[in-house]
């Protein structure tokens, strides 16, 4: 018996069920004890190949079935699954391209926000699907019981169907769905670091897409659009429009249980964090911002200038992995002088910066 | 379920930890394993971060005086019997966990859980306050 009310560490042995920087790990590798090596060395293995099969993903494209056969150039591959509230992937396929609507309401969801998606980005920026070449897009449902996200896992995408207190179906906002498929994008192209700054961008790419492809969906201009991510998605009872506003970040929910929405819109509020990957869903309110107030001062539909601005810099080549807020921002005034001049488009590319007090220079 | 009984154990490999350090019954049993009971009470804490709306829970559970606590301390060793040490990189929007079990903490993330860690992660956010 190991009566343990004072909480004693040595409870858990051995060594690699505690926190161990890997440096330590490393140490321990090298150990002449096979009981201290051999577990060191297999956490090291799990965490190398994990590592290598998301890089893998990323260079060489997700493991993916072939374009079917027969199917039309320029229209996408859709299949969605239903996990059945288990938490296999990617379940039981429940419809494919081109098959009627079903019973199933999220399913419905999630097959035509991929194609309103699948849309916008050939349409109005000539990608063919998430990587350029048609990817077949891939959609689960119904994950897990009761499950209060969704997340794109490298290889597609992946909706649970909310707690129903506090969250609803995560199928029911389009721009969520546009959402996670832009972190595809991103990985097949940026790749931008999922962590700090870089992780902020990402996440901001994938808001301001997700926007986009909410805005298309709807036929608005920049000045009719919400700029919302996430509306409709909070339950009755939370206080709350959305989870993130682009609009006036910080501003989308102030409630008892969530809390109050922590997004900055400037730098000076920036939110240094370890938690949340380094805040890269807090920080990620200041570029969110800057589109928008680009968007806004050139009117007219978001994705006909703006969007293409961004989209420039997300697939140029130059932005690097790591990049910060201020090696995007000088990438997206590059951008406007090469495709426009010396503009309106440049000058509002720049105050829109100024604004969210990003340099450019 | 009696203590000792097949689901309620951790199995630990090599030399013998220090005399006292941690209890150890049926020596011998099962060569080369040695058998763990935990008897006492356990606090187990989950911290969840991330996630679409990048929005933090935690909730911890005392299994002080709990009738069920033999099948939280089960299920608890069992989630941190696969556990890791460091934070995994998680993907684009999911869900990062810690779990704390009298103050060891091991890692987590999805969609790479075990059933196990799935179902402790489940009913400490539901059951713990």
């Amino acid at each position: 018996m190991t009566a343990n009310p004072t909480g004693n560490p040595e409870r858990f042995e051995p060594v690699f069920c505690t926190i161990v920087p890997p440096f330590v790990l490393d140490t321990l590798a090298q150990s002449q004890d096979p009981a201290l090596a051999g577990p060191a060395r297999r956490t090291l293995q799990r965490d190398a190949f994990e590592r290598t099969q998301r890089r893998l993903t990323t260079v060489i494209g997700a493991p993916s079935v072939p374009v079917p056969r027969g199917t039309a150039e320029g229209k996408p591959h859709r299949t969605v699954h239903d996990a059945e509230h288990r938490t296999d992937l990617p379940g039981r396929k429940v419809r494919g391209e081109g098959d009627a609507a079903g019973q199933d309401a999220t399913v419905n969801r999630a097959y035509a926000g991929l194609g309103a998606t699948f849309e916008v980005f050939l349409e109005h920026f000539g990608r063919n699907s998430i990587d350029g070449s048609g990817l077949p897009l891939n959609a689960t449902v119904h994950y897990d019981r009761d499950y209060g996200n969704a997340f794109w896992n490298g290889e597609q995408m992946v909706f649970g169907d909310g707690d129903k207190e506090i969250f609803l179906d995560f199928t029911i906002p389009v721009d969520v769905i546009g959402h996670e498929l832009t972190h595809g994008v991103v990985q097949y192209t940026a790749n931008l670091t999922y962590f700090g700054q870089p992780g902020a961008l990402n996440e901001s790419m994938a808001d301001v897409f997700g926007s986009l492809i909410k805005q298309y969906t709807l036929s608005q201009t920049a000045a009719e659009a919400d700029w919302l991510i996430g509306a409709g998605l909070l339950a009755e009872r939370v206080t709350g429009t959305a989870l993130r506003s682009m609009k006036a970040p910080g501003t989308a929910y102030d409630d008892d249980v969530l809390g109050k929405d922590p997004q900055p819109a400037t730098m000076d509020d920036y939110v240094r964090t370890g938690r949340d990957n380094g805040g890269v869903h807090i920080n990620s309110g200041i570029p969110n911002h800057a589109f928008y107030l680009l968007a806004t001062a050139l009117g007219g539909h978001a994705w006909e200038r703006a969007g293409q601005i961004w989209y420039a810099v997300l697939t140029g080549g130059e932005l690097a992995v790591d990049a910060s807020f201020t090696d995007f921002a000088k990438l997206t005034v590059a951008a406007a002088r090469e495709r426009y001049g010396d503009g309106e488009e440049l000058k509002a590319v720049q105050d829109a910066w100024a604004r969210v007090k990003v340099p450019t220079s | 379920m009696g203590a000792g009984e097949g689901a309620h154990e951790l199995r630990v490999r090599g030399p013998d930890p220090a005399p006292g350090r941690l209890a150890d019954s049926r020596r011998g049993r099962l060569a080369g394993l040695r058998r763990l009971e935990y008897t006492g009470p356990m606090r187990i804490q989950v911290k969840r971060t991330g996630g679409f709306g990048g929005i933090e829970r935690h909730a911890e559970v005392d299994t002080t005086a709990r009738p069920d606590a033999q099948e939280w301390h089960t299920l608890a060793e069992r989630a941190l019997a696969t556990c890791r040490g460091t934070p995994p990189i998680g993907v684009p929007d999911g869900f990062s966990y810690e779990i704390t079990v009298d103050g060891r903490t091991v890692y987590a993330a999805d969609p790479g859980l075990t059933e196990d860690q799935r179902e402790l992660i489940t009913r400490v956010l539901k059951e713990g306050s």
